[in-house]
């Protein structure tokens, strides 16, 4: 038996340790530890609660966003204010494109190496490689001289002493079989994810007045305004002092032009780049199919709300158990608990067992090995990441989780989309649950959301036409109109997968605030019960070829895009 | 990089050694110093050794954000991580870049400047480059002039907001934040919360999370003997001042007193009168017109001011803030 540590785990969100043991080659254990703990929650509490969102937000760069919705929403419904029609619209637009964004960053940035061989991508032909690019794609970036220019800037940065991203191990891992050109080509499309990124993200510099944190939301909806409709001033030059004073907002011309921009381009790119990327590069991996399983419970909160009711979400919520696809079982925030009961917290006055976020606490107590330390997983205690259960069950959360909830739920469009990804990659539904699964369907639904862009753009075009002006309900500015104690909370997706806020509210300051991450899902520790979460879970049953440098481990592991910093908080 | 865990840590230890003394260390986030460093590790190690090793055969250190620069977040009032900016932990020369997020261009013009006169850029005390930090928002603003004529947005979307005036009133910490945003913008100049249509939150500023919030709520009464002001009425006297009150002068300055403890919210200033015109070069008048009789001078409120907005205002006062922040902002940093 082997013990392999992992750690640092590159390619994620803060600090991330794994380790498994391994007999005869296959993982039968695995813990999974999130090693960083900043302490939000309680640095919230005592605060004006229109500031939560704020501080909320900076629990993560990339996927702040949804923490900052899920957190204005959650005050929001303590309340009992509903942003109006544009607000909406415009957190739609938000959202949904920052959700394309992480997803195709995901698989860029976080989890391209462990698929393409960059080593292999030297030797590339590119001639083929642009043969390839351009059966698989119409993208125009796709001659052999762009694809051998590629190749000599990865050549000059795998050589040099500072290889950067771009550092390979030392020697090849037999698991690499995709092909020098797939290699090639995806590698190109990595340096071009990072500029289309920088594009795309307009849309929230524009709408949100920078990238990443954008500030403009307040509690009823947002603080930006469409462009003065109104009579000019009556006198010219009324004012002595000869300033320029021109002010063109967000929503005028300009800006919703950009906005315009940013769409069309996040779309192009998902579905002339991004999808037949994965798709390409999956089709290589067939064999892993099924493989990093895990629990098979999955659980979606739902985004993207047409109306702002749950049963216009255009990502359902729901529930999908034991793999079971027939079944869509509903989600009630009241079964959501979390334990710390494998976690560095001192007890809350639950004990161990399972507490609602409303009124759980956070209180970080180590009890782990003098550090330096060289293992974790025998202390009964191996994490800073707290572990939430529906209902006494560890869920899977993410992309996968979604598509197959919006499966279950009968979403056409979803249904059809993941049908034509069974059809492209030639496997049967039964491979999705798994590592493959959470590859594939991360771009199958970036397609999905990248098409409703326009929609909510040109909704918001129309709103704006048509003289509604309004961009937040502001009946609940004013802190003297709130009830001494209100609670509310916000159920919302990130990229990574279901993201929930939970704020109690006392005399119009924060009184309790609680958060439940994406990665608090995934990348748990054991429960009460000493069931694994669910990353621990999919590892288990891996056959590891070389323990000294567990690529199999890396794939699972990044196929969740876990950001433990957020799911410790 | 594409190798994790051992393999990993080698890479790194490989590039420090090969490009000894030829690197920058770029450093975000902040160091954790509670439970002996637990709470922020790196393969078994506490974050701050491996920063230690990082910098020690660095050219130099830059740190970027403010929990890098004074720790930020973690830092604020609640937190329970002892969090520290990274500075205790750096050896040789050291350049801050707070904002949260951090401006990338900001970062980029100080990667140009060591690469064009192989030096990092000269600072402030704080580490903070001159370029970026050297002026104050409200002075780089462009919704500068409506606050010289009294022209704030009162509420979010209403015809001031619309028609882009000044976010004074609605929280903005512009007049007590020296950073390059108004000038240099985001993405490439292409916005900045400000002209998006939301106030400053003071991100670059020491302890801001703590310093300057409540964030939607106006800066304390510029002049804090008459607690009751609001910008809206200085807005409204600086129309009749400039309509031709001159003669009674009177200038306010303030300096803002130290944060008091973690918990303060927003320091208290301390008031004195000086005479008119050698106070503050280009300051007009200030003109007090009692609409009403002049209350006693309220006690100054002990942590936070009085929700000033609210309170039913009974005088008027001529002076020209902006001028008057300035100075005062100045003085209020430096704690
Ligand atoms: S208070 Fe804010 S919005 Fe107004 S001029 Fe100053 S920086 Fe600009």
């Amino acid at each position: 038996m082997t013990r392999v540590v992992l750690d640092p785990v590159t390619r994620v969100g803060g600090q991330l340790r794994v380790e498994a043991e391994i007999s005869d080659g296959t993982v039968t254990d695995a813990w999974v530890s999130g090693t960083s703990y900043r302490g939000l929650e309680r640095i919230l509490e005592g605060r004006d609660a229109r500031d939560a969102w704020l501080m909320a937000q900076r629990i993560c760069g990339s996927c702040g966003w949804a923490h900052a919705l899920a957190s204005v929403g959650a005050v929001e419904q303590a309340l009992g204010v509903t942003p109006p029609t544009n607000a909406r619209l415009i957190r739609n637009l938000l959202a949904g494109t920052q959700l394309v964004v992480d997803e195709v960053s995901g698989f860029y940035l976080r989890q391209a190496l462990d698929w393409i061989d960059l080593r292999a991508a030297l030797t590339a032909d590119p001639d083929a490689t642009s043969t390839l690019a351009r059966a698989v794609s119409p993208w125009p970036n796709s001659g052999s001289t762009y694809f051998a220019t590629i190749q000599g800037r990865l050549a000059a940065m795998i050589g040099s002493s500072q290889p950067g991203p771009f550092a390979i191990p030392p020697v090849t891992h037999p698991g690499y079989h995709l092909s020098p050109e797939t290699s090639l080509m995806v590698a190109a499309h990595y340096f071009e994810a990072l500029d289309w990124r920088r594009e795309v993200l307009h849309l929230e510099t524009v709408l949100g007045g920078r990238s990443p944190h954008l500030q403009t939301l307040v509690v009823g909806g947002l603080a930006i305004a469409p462009d003065w409709g109104g009579p000019a001033r009556p006198v010219p030059g009324e004012h002595i002092w000869d300033v320029v004073r021109t002010f063109v907002s967000p929503l005028g011309a300009a800006g919703l032009a950009a906005i315009g921009t940013a769409i069309d381009s996040a779309r192009a790119f998902v579905e002339q780049v991004f999808v037949p990327d994965v798709m390409t590069t999956m089709k290589a991996y067939r064999d892993w199919g099924g493989k990093g399983r895990g629990i098979g419970h999955y659980l979606a909160f739902g985004a993207l709300s047409a109306d702002g009711s749950e049963a216009s979400l255009a990502l359902p919520r729901g529930r999908v158990m034991d793999r079971d696809l027939t079944h869509l079982i509903q989600v009630a925030e009241s079964g959501i608990g979390e334990t710390t009961a494998h976690a560095w917290y001192a007890p809350g006055s639950a004990g161990n067992d399972l507490q609602h976020p409303s009124d759980g606490g956070t209180e970080p107590l180590y009890t782990g090995p003098k550090l330096p330390y060289a293992s974790l997983a025998d202390a009964d205690r191996y994490s800073w990441i707290k572990a939430p259960r529906y209902e006494d069950d560890p869920m899977e959360v993410g992309p996968l989780a979604r598509m197959l909830v919006a499966s279950a739920a009968g979403v056409t469009a979803a249904r059809e989309a993941v049908g034509r990804a069974l059809t492209t990659l030639n496997v049967g539904q039964d491979e999705l649950f798994g590592t493959f699964g959470r590859m594939t369907m991360r771009a199958v639904e970036a397609g999905l959301v990248a098409k409703r862009l326009t929609g909510w753009l040109s909704d918001l075009r129309d709103s704006i036409a048509a003289g509604d002006l309004a961009m937040a309900d502001l009946s609940a500015w004013d802190p003297a109109s709130w009830p001494r104690d209100a609670e509310g909370f916000a159920l919302g997706e990130s990229a990574r997968g279901a993201v929930g806020h939970w704020v109690r509210i006392h005399d119009g300051r924060i009184a309790g605030y609680q958060i439940v991450d994406a990665s608090t899902w995934n990348a748990s520790p054991r429960d009460q019960m000493g069931r694994r979460g669910a990353l621990e879970a999919a590892l288990v049953g891996t056959s590891v070829v070389d323990p000294g440098r567990p690529l199999e481990l890396l794939r699972t592991v990044h196929s969740f895009d876990p950001c433990p910093s957020c799911g410790a908080h | 990089m594409a190798p994790s865990g051992a393999d990993a840590s080698a890479t790194l230890a490989a590039s420090l050694k090969a490009n000894r003394d030829r690197y920058l260390a770029v450093i975000e986030g902040s160091v954790p110093t509670a439970a002996n460093g637990a709470m922020c590790t790196v393969a078994g190690r506490p974050v701050a050794d491996v920063i230690r090793e990082v910098t020690a055969g660095a050219a130099g250190t830059i740190a970027v954000g403010s929990c890098a620069f004074d720790g930020g977040l973690s830092a604020a009032s609640g937190g329970a991580t002892g969090a520290s900016g990274v500075a205790p932990f750096v050896s040789g020369t050291l350049v801050a870049l707070p904002g949260c997020p951090i401006n990338a261009f900001n970062l980029a013009a100080t990667l140009v400047h060591y690469l064009t006169f192989n030096e990092l850029p000269p600072t402030d005390a704080g580490g903070r480059p001159l370029f970026a930090y050297g002026a104050l928002v409200h002075n780089e603003c462009e919704r500068r002039a409506h606050f010289e004529f009294g022209e704030f947005v009162q509420a979010w979307g209403d015809e001031g907001a619309q028609k882009g005036w000044c976010l004074y009133k609605m929280g903005c910490k512009g007049p007590e934040t020296y950073a390059n945003c108004a000038s240099a913008g985001f993405d490439g100049g292409l916005s900045w919360p400000v002209k998006a249509g939301v106030g400053c939150i003071g991100c670059t500023m020491p302890a801001f999370w703590d310093a300057m919030s409540p964030f939607t709520r106006r800066l304390p009464s510029p002049l804090p003997f008459l607690p009751n002001v609001t910008a809206d009425d200085i807005g409204q006297a600086a129309v009749i001042g400039i309509a031709g009150v001159a003669g009674l002068h009177a200038v306010g300055s303030y300096v803002r007193a130290n944060r008091q403890g973690a918990a303060a919210r927003r320091a208290k200033a301390a008031a004195k009168l000086v005479p008119s015109g050698a106070a503050i070069e280009g300051a007009a008048v200030a003109v007090a017109v009692a609409a009403e009789p002049m209350p006693a001078a309220e006690p100054m409120p002990a942590a936070e001011p009085a929700a000033a907005d609210e309170a039913p205002t009974t005088i008027l006062v001529d002076a020209v803030p902006g001028a008057d922040l300035d100075a005062d902002a100045g003085a209020g940093e430096s704690d």
